[in-house]
Formats: C-alpha cells, structure tokens, sequence
C-alpha cells in the first residue's frame, strides 16, 4: 500500500477542472503582453537628421511663427517672451522655445476609472487607443455606412472595456444625432464613455465653456466636488492649428483652459503633406514639430510643468485626388519619425496609425493597419491611436474591426517583447532532457510554464485547418468577429456608475443616454 | 493560501486521499487526472484497489472517467496539448498498478492499436502523440516507430491481436505508401479485420477514403473519439 500523500505534495494541485476553467474564463490580461511594453527599435531618422528638422522648425517659430493667436494666448505668451507681428502672427524666440520644451512635464499618470488600469505614460513605453470622432460607423450585414448616434459610442466604450489590447479610450465618433446641440453632445458622449468603459478615457472637445461642466459631471459620478482634478481619468483635446502655421480658435482656447487647470493637453496637430504642409516629407516633420511646438510652448507659458500629449500628427495626401490617405507607406514612415524625433527630445509621444483607406475590413485594411502599427509600435511612441476599427481613411468605424484589430494589437505588442536570451531560456538542460528521454518537448515542465506566457493566442484569428474551417460554414475572421461583438454588446452591461451617482448625474444634466438602453433586453444585439 | 507556478495559481489546502469516501476519492482522482498529477493518481488507484474495488471498475470509474473529461476540455480549448499529455501520463501511472491485474483476471483493455510513421517518412511527433493520447483513453498501443514497412505493421498487428492500425506521415511524397499497406492487407484477405485509421499534416478526409482508410483524424484527440466510434460500431 503506498503512503498516504503528504502536505508538500498536496500543495501541487491546483483545483482540477473548475479551478482550470475558472482561470481561462478569467482570460490571458498581462499574462504574455501588458500595456507599456517598450517601444524604440526602429528609427528612420538619423542623429544629424532630427538635428536638422530641430533647427528648421525652432527658425519657423521665431521667423514666421503661427498666425491668428486668440486672446487668451497672448494673454499668457506676450509676457512670456513671444512676439506679436503686425501681420498678426506670433512669433515664439528660440530660447523661449528651448525653454519650454526643457520645463515642460516628462511623464505623468493617465488615470482611469478603476486605478488597475492606469497607465505609466513617459520614456518609450507604448499604450494603443481608439481614436477618430469619426461621423460614421460601418454596418456589418448590409456593408452601408449609417451616421454614428449615441448610443453606438456607448457600445463602443462597453466592447473595448473587453478588449486587452486596446488600453485606452479615445472616442472613435461622435453622436451625429446630437450635432445641432454641442452642449447635450459633449455632456452625453462623456457619460456615455464614463459608462462604458474602466479605462482611460478621451474627449474631443472644442467648445471650452463645455470643459467645466463636463467635470462637474464627473464630480457627481464621484461624488465630491473637486475630486476629478486630483484624480483626472478623462483626457480632452483637439487640433489647435490649423495648418500651416496658424491657430484654430475654438481647441486652441481648450488648450489654454487645460493649462489653467493642470490637465493634459490631448493635441493632434495633422498637416496633410503636399496640401496644408510641403509634399517633401522632411518639410512636413519640420513644420508639424513646429507647429506641436508651439501648443508645447504655450501650455508651459500659461503653467510651467505641464504636460501635453506630444501629438504631432503628419498625414499623406494620395495627390491623384488630394484626399487624405492613412494607410500608405508612407504614413508608416513619417508617423514613424515623428516618434522617435520626440523620443529623442523625451517628449510624451501622441501617434496615430490603423488608419486604414479601405472601406471594410478586407485584405488592404489588414495590411495597412498591420505595417502602419508596427511601425508605430516599434518606434516607440506612447498614445499610440491605433483607430482599432476605422475603416474609409477615418471615416467610419466598425465594431467587427475593433475585435479584430485587438488580435493584431496584441500581436503587435509581441512584437515589443522581444526573446529574453537567458541560461534557462537557452534550454541546454531541455534539450538534453528531450534527446536523451521522450524525443520531443510537449511533456516538458518548461512547455507547460511558457504554454500560456510565452505564446499569446488571438480571439477571432483563425488557425483551423482548412477542413475545420470547411466544416465551420467557411466563416472569415469578419464573420467570426462579428459573433464576438455579438457575444460582447449582449452581454457586457456594466455598472460603472452606481444608481445613486447616475440619478445624481441625471438630475443635474440631460442625459439622453437611457436606462433601458444600459441593460441586456433592449433589442440592439 | 495559494503559491504561484509560472501563471497558475496552486491551492495549498491538504487532501489525504485515504481519509476520502470513495465517491469523494474518485472525483479528486479526476481531478488529479486534470491536474497531471501522476503520483496522486497512481495512489487513488491503489487505494481503491485496496478497498476492494476491481481494476476493471476502477480503470473505467476513475481512469477512463476522468480521461473522458480531459477529452472534452481539450475539444473545448480549455486544455493544451502539454496539458493533456501532463494527464495522459498520470493516467500511465495509474495503469501501471492495474495492468498486471488485468491480464491475470484475462480482462481485455478498451482495446489495442498499432501505430507507425509510414515507410520513407521520420516525422513521429504526431504519431507520438496518438499513442500516448490513447494510452490515456485506456488502449494498448504497440508502436513500431518511424519508416515502418507493410509487412512490419500487418505482423504487428496480427501478432499482438490488436483492433486498430493507425498510419502517419507529414510528408507528400510518402502518404501514398499508407495506399500500399492497406492493398497489402486486402491482398492477405485482412483489411476488414481491422479498423484502418490514418493521419497527418498533408492528409484530408478526401485523401483517407481514397486510399480505403476507415477514417482521416486531424489531430490526437480526434483520433480518440474516432477510434471509439468504430469500436462501438464493430462490437
């Protein structure tokens, strides 16, 4: 009869079947990717190339500096040093520049929701968003690109709260049916991003008389008046300039506002090369750096120390048509540049790519979100807007698309991880082990620790063998993300805002987002 | 308490086997089985053995049983391939207590199966694995290993009366000597005797009727439900 087993053997159990289906139901978060991997491989610039495209955009400043400044600007620059031509145009010294930049914040703490899921942001670590407020969102069965309405906003902020690799929020469209009343758009689309999701989240506001309600909303959600400013999980921003060289009143005023009370400044400042900057792609990096310059330069002016999402967005123009193209190579390469030009200054980097031309989630989608990211990715930027879901060159959104776009994220990311080259992970031992003993490695230890550490598995790739995905009714990844974002929006209600906050909020501001439209039943999906 | 390994969490709580009511012992021993535990296995069996049970009971109660869940859980990709050989190889701990009782008592396992690499080919991870996926499921697997001739598997199998011949090749060039065995079979009159099943990355359901197999399985698993399948049929 054997012995009865002992404790120092009972502790290798590990709960058996429930224990085992628990943990996979629990899904792979941070188990083989986490968000801030760390980005900066891939660098197309040379040292003496950021040189140039420095000296060349701090000459912009100080020579023909950014025209139409709105008052509250000068308010702040004049003192600071800058220079008021009479052709209106502000002219920004190079020292007061160098300045700037040297004052301005490194890194900072973008907060979300629930505290598990802020983000470190600063150095080369790497962090993918939605993003676009785009205007449209692409309907899966009929392939028609209908208006986006509210509530779609809020099945988005719910379907990437489940999706790993998307790690932030920003809103990818508006809500088309409130466009006529800015004040109930702004009011209901940060409620509705509040609702949805525990991440980080962004806003797009460009009326600034909207900034302060909006955080009174949020201070009702938590309820204490000031509370949002310690704790800031929501992130505004716009394009202050318009390009090339000149101010756009309404963010540029946002900009300002941010500074005055200590947020982050969300920009996207996009030249469209050969349109609104020069068709030379180093032109364009010399006059968007200069351009994202000055929205640095005068966030510090109005705070010193504050922090801007460096977002120094260059987009291509395809000059057959003069439309704007997000998907080429090219695109690839100048966002590329701008990342690691601002690495190389330690700037917060805000980049954008996925920003796919094809107009459903086909073949050319898959192929210009993939290199457009990668190269995104390895070049290290921080905010990486990675449009997990547009489609038509920022034009509409496709819920499908962002289920399958968070595989490519993940994979993207696994890409930063790189091989950790080790002793253990050399594996002479386990060679050794295998030759001499089963001939293979699927029974080693080492197979079983790395299994579900090592290798990431996507959610709607398909890896059937053609006779499975035969059997299977030949579904495409579309199809199967489909069923994903089916299974998601049925099911995933959350209740981020407790009933007491929510009937607070409600009281206090119109929110047209409704109850009904919060809970499973309501016959969207 | 739970202590980390690797990304699973481990639950330290004591569980003294001896001390469980069969019905408790047997359900910890699926347990065990999921969990690969070979030593806990191999002591539920003969704790169960010592109570009296038979092995053939204990074989399909507590083994096969248990077995069977592992089974559904890879189905589902719940459990990977390193999992399940992890199981497997405690259910071998297992048999390896009832074996001799079993062919003493003259009980005959689930069933038993020859398995090879076709001749020219040296690909043998995936016919290692079939093997030990139906060791698991409670069948006698003789393996002849790899570059195996017609005349080697037709004397296996008749030399170790087994029900199942399982054929594998990763390679285009060799699959169609998998054509070659079972000819030889027909012309010695032996092919229905047998169920004839064959797999490997180049093959396809088209490919094993073509050459009269009973049936192609895609992967390890497969081949266990398949294999069952047939048997129930034939009996």
């Amino acid at each position: 009869m054997v012995e009865p087993t002992r404790k120092s053997r009972a502790s290798r159990r590990s709960g058996g079947r429930q224990a085992r289906r628990d943990l996979r139901a629990a899904g792979s978060r941070g188990q083989v990717v986490q968000p801030g991997m760390q980005g900066g491989a891939y660098k197309p610039l040379s040292g003496h190339d950021i040189q140039r495209i420095y000296d060349t955009a701090l000459d912009l400043l100080e020579n023909i500096g950014i025209g139409d400044p709105i008052p509250e600007i000068l308010h702040y620059a004049l003192p600071g040093g800058c220079v008021l031509g009479e052709d209106n145009r502000l002219r920004f010294p190079r020292a007061l520049v160098e300045d700037m930049i040297n004052v301005s914040a490194r890194e900072y703490v973008c907060y979300a929701p629930d505290p598990s899921f802020d983000l470190e942001i600063g150095g080369q670590r790497v962090y993918f968003s939605t993003s676009g407020e785009s205007i449209s969102i692409l309907e899966f069965d009929s392939q028609v690109f209908r208006p986006t309405e509210l509530v779609d906003l809020y099945d988005a902020a719910r379907l990437a709260d489940k999706l790993d690799h998307i790690h932030s929020f920003g809103q990818p469209f508006i809500a088309a049916e409130y466009s006529k009343d800015l004040f109930v758009h702004d009011m209901n689309i940060a409620y509705a991003e509040l609702a949805g999701t525990c991440k980080p989240f962004a806003l797009g506001i460009a009326e600034v008389d909207h900034i302060e309600p909006i955080i009174e909303l949020f201070d009702s959600y938590l309820g204490e008046e000031g509370g949002f400013l310690k704790r800031p999980f929501c992130t505004f921003g716009g394009c202050p300039i318009t390009s090339p060289l000149r101010f756009g009143k309404d963010n540029a005023q946002v900009l300002v506002k941010l500074a005055e009370l200590g947020l982050v400044g969300d920009v996207a400042v996009a030249p469209q090369a050969g349109a609104t900057s020069p068709a030379a792609l180093a032109g364009t990096l010399a006059q968007c750096f200069a351009e994202t310059l000055a929205c640095m330069a005068v966030m510090n002016l109005v705070r010193p120390g504050s922090a801007i999402n460096f977002g120094m967005w260059p987009f291509i123009s395809d000059l057959r048509t003069g439309a704007f193209s997000g998907g080429s190579g090219e695109e690839a390469l100048v966002m590329a540049a701008t990342a690691q030009l601002c690495n190389h200054f330690g700037f917060i980097t805000s980049v954008a790519c996925g920003m796919t031309d094809s107009k459903t989630m086909d073949a050319q989608a898959g192929y210009e979100k993939a290199v457009t990211t990668t190269a995104l990715a390895l070049a290290g930027g921080n905010h990486v807007a990675a449009y997990p879901g547009i489609v038509g060159s920022l034009i509409g959104q496709s819920f499908e698309g962002m289920v399958i776009d968070n595989d490519m994220l993940g994979n993207v990311q696994r890409l930063l991880r790189g091989i950790e080259v080790t002793d253990e992970t050399l594996s002479y031992e386990v060679i050794k082990d295998a030759v001499f003993g089963t001939g293979h490695f699927l029974s080693q230890n080492q197979t079983l620790a790395l299994m579900r550490t090592e290798y990431l598995y996507p959610e709607v790739a398909d890896r059937r063998s053609p006779g499975d995905w035969e059997a299977g009714g030949k579904e495409d990844v579309y199809e199967l993300a489909h069923g994903k974002v089916k299974s998601i929006l049925s099911s995933h209600y959350p209740e981020y805002i407790d009933p007491a906050a929510d009937a607070r909020i409600r009281e206090k501001f119109p929110i047209r987002l409704t109850r009904e439209d919060m809970r499973p039943g309501n016959g969207r999906w | 308490m739970t202590e980390e390994y690797g990304n699973e969490k481990y639950d330290d709580e004591e569980i003294i086997l001896a001390e469980l009511l069969d019905d408790e012992l047997v359900e910890q021993m699926h347990d065990d089985l999921y969990d690969g535990l070979a030593e806990e296995v191999a002591e539920g069996t003969q704790i169960l053995l010592d109570r009296g049970w038979s092995a053939t009971k204990v074989l399909e109660e507590a083994l096969v049983a248990g077995m069977t869940i592992v089974g559904v859980d890879f189905r589902d990709g719940i459990l990977f391939v390193p999992e399940v050989l992890m199981s497997a190889s405690s259910m071998k701990a297992g048999m390896a207590l009832l074996k001799p009782i079993l062919s003493q008592t003259g009980a005959r396992p689930t069933g038993t199966m020859v398995v090879g690499t076709v001749k020219g080919d040296i690909h043998d991870i995936g016919k290692n694995l079939v093997g030990m996926m139906m060791e698991g499921a409670g069948f006698e697997v003789i393996d002849l290993g790899i570059n195996v001739e017609a005349a080697t598997y037709i004397d296996a199998i008749e030399e170790h009366k087994a029900n199942i011949l399982g054929m594998s090749a990763l390679l285009t060039t060799t699959m169609p000597y998998m054509k070659v065995v079972i000819d030889a079979m027909k012309e010695k009159g032996i092919r229905d005797d047998y169920i004839v099943l064959v797999g490997g990355a180049p093959l396809n359901d088209e490919f094993g009727e073509a050459i009269g197999a009973d049936a192609y399985c895609r992967d390890a698993a497969t081949v266990v439900e398949v294999a069952k399948e047939l048997l129930a049929l034939a009996s």
